[in-house]
């Protein structure tokens, strides 16, 4: 949080060296939130080049209200949304894009042999068709809560919407996955995420 | 687990899962072109500022001594200029590790080896008198630290009966915040019946981290100045040698005070009370 506070004063003050420590500090988490936000993922490093290039200019008057991490995911999030209206609006095709993860994104393979990774790919695809199906200000809460790790109130706050409408889409956007899920998944895909879960630490 | 419980799980791990491969010319094209934004967004807005501020410091005596404090303590770090037992340091890069510093420092004070304090400015002339840099502001804490008896229960009505509330901080050491106005913390002051223990002040550039130390408890300040001069952001770290907390983001008024009460580290069973008056002293 200190650390936050000193680069972005000096950030304010003009030093270049502060704005590549952001960038390298959240460059990463900022990466994920794209790539979960974007219907076509080979926008990710458009979406973070803009952001960047937009924070850039805010140097000299920028004011931090919270985390620096849940602003910049903000942003993020926000320029994933416009990216996928404007390629939705100039091709008809986009709508159809595929949601399986481009070579920029990967999933870690199971340990558990091929078979379950197999499965981790197929339960993968399911959950990317299922998550470009929800309207973007549901999809956006539940990728800036459970991945950036935002708590509620700050998605309201930097979203200028109400706590109770960013927890509400939350739990409609969970419902909706749900119900498009239910049936997708078999016992075994169940099975084998409650087994996953008990490895992780 | 429920339903949805098991959905959010889901989709909590097939989030953690994803991982974005980035490129080398990707983090090259950005921070080239963030970095050249950035440069060119300050020189713009330097040079609409710049005129103005030189010609207010360079008309008005007490600004212009104020500008060259500044650049002082810029040179020098901050300046300690209270008494007692009391060590400062300056930290040029705050880091995360902000607390284990402060406990490194409680520990050298009780154990005899003080550090230096940082220089003090040498006294200025006018023909040696260093270039006015209008960007960096001072600010100045006085803090004021109290062992508040259990008897002593002035002080806390006092502030019920002002309706100030205070926010928990940190559970262990078991720490409260109040933010006051100058007029409100005068009225606190007024109640007690003791004496402050040590009365410090720090004086530092903004967006630097001073840090300053008793034998019972250190703290770390780091404020920055609201463009209107009006409202000092602080972000404090405490230790008392056993454990730290942070409040990461407090809101004064110029000339306000923070007030902070730590229970359960003295071991007679006083409260600490740490009053945390906040000054730029450029508008003075």
């Amino acid at each position: 949080m200190i650390e936050d506070r000193v680069l972005v004063w000096r950030f304010n003050r003009g030093d270049p060296a502060a704005l590549c420590r952001i960038y390298e500090k959240y460059r990463d988490p900022l990466l994920k939130v794209a790539a979960a936000l974007l219907n076509d993922r080979s926008g990710i490093e458009d979406v973070l080049h803009d952001v960047f290039v937009d924070f850039a200019q805010t140097t000299g008057r920028f004011r931090l209200k919270g985390s620096l991490k849940g602003y910049l995911s903000i942003c993020v999030a926000n320029r994933a949304r416009d990216m996928n209206r404007t390629r939705q609006r100039h091709s008809a095709a986009a709508k159809n894009v595929s949601p399986v993860p481009d070579e920029a994104v990967s999933r870690p393979a199971g340990s558990d042999g091929p078979e379950h990774t197999a499965m981790s790919r197929e339960l993968t695809a399911k959950l990317d068709a299922a998550m470009a199906e929800l309207p973007d200000e549901q999809r956006e809460i539940i990728v800036l809560h459970l991945q950036g790790r935002l708590p509620f109130r700050e998605i309201a706050r930097l979203g200028e919407i109400s706590i109770n409408t960013a927890m509400s889409r939350y739990r409609y956007g969970l419902d909706k996955l749900r119900s498009i899920l239910n049936g997708e998944l078999n016992d075994e895909q169940v099975k084998e995420h409650r087994t996953s879960r008990r490895k992780v630490p | 687990m429920s339903k949805s419980k098991n959905t959010e799980r889901l989709v909590e791990k097939y989030l953690e899962n994803m991982h974005v491969r980035h490129r080398a010319e990707m983090d090259r094209r950005i921070t080239r072109d963030s970095t050249g934004a950035m440069e060119e967004a300050h020189r713009a807005r330097a040079d609409s500022v710049r005129a103005g501020v030189g010609r207010i410091i360079m008309m008005h005596k007490t600004r212009r001594v104020a500008a060259i404090l500044v650049v002082a303590l810029v040179l020098a770090g901050a300046v300690g200029l209270g008494g007692g037992s009391v060590a400062f340091s300056q930290a040029g890069h705050a880091v995360s590790s902000t607390l284990a510093r402060l406990k490194e420092m409680i520990m050298e004070i009780r154990s005899g080896q003080v550090r230096d304090q940082a220089p003090l400015p040498p006294a200025s002339d006018e023909a040696e008198e260093p270039a006015p840099n209008p960007d960096i502001r001072a600010v100045m804490c006085t803090a004021r630290f109290f062992n508040i008896p259990v008897s002593e229960q002035a002080v806390w009505r006092s502030l019920k009966d002002q309706g100030i509330e205070l926010i928990k901080a940190s559970s262990a050491p078991e720490a409260y915040y109040a933010t006051l106005t100058r007029e409100q913390g005068e009225r606190v002051e007024n109640a007690l019946t003791v004496g402050p223990i040590t009365s410090p002040r720090i004086l530092v550039g903004e967006g630097n981290e001073a840090m300053i130390g008793t034998e019972a408890f250190a703290l770390a300040w780091l404020p920055t100045i609201s463009t209107d001069g009006t409202q000092i952001e602080s972000s404090f770290s405490f230790h008392d040698g056993e454990n730290g907390f942070e409040i990461p983001s407090v809101t004064a008024d110029e000339g306000g005070v923070i007030l902070v009460r730590v229970k359960g580290i003295v071991p007679t069973g006083e409260d600490i009370l740490i009053l945390l008056r906040i000054e730029c002293p450029q508008t003075q």
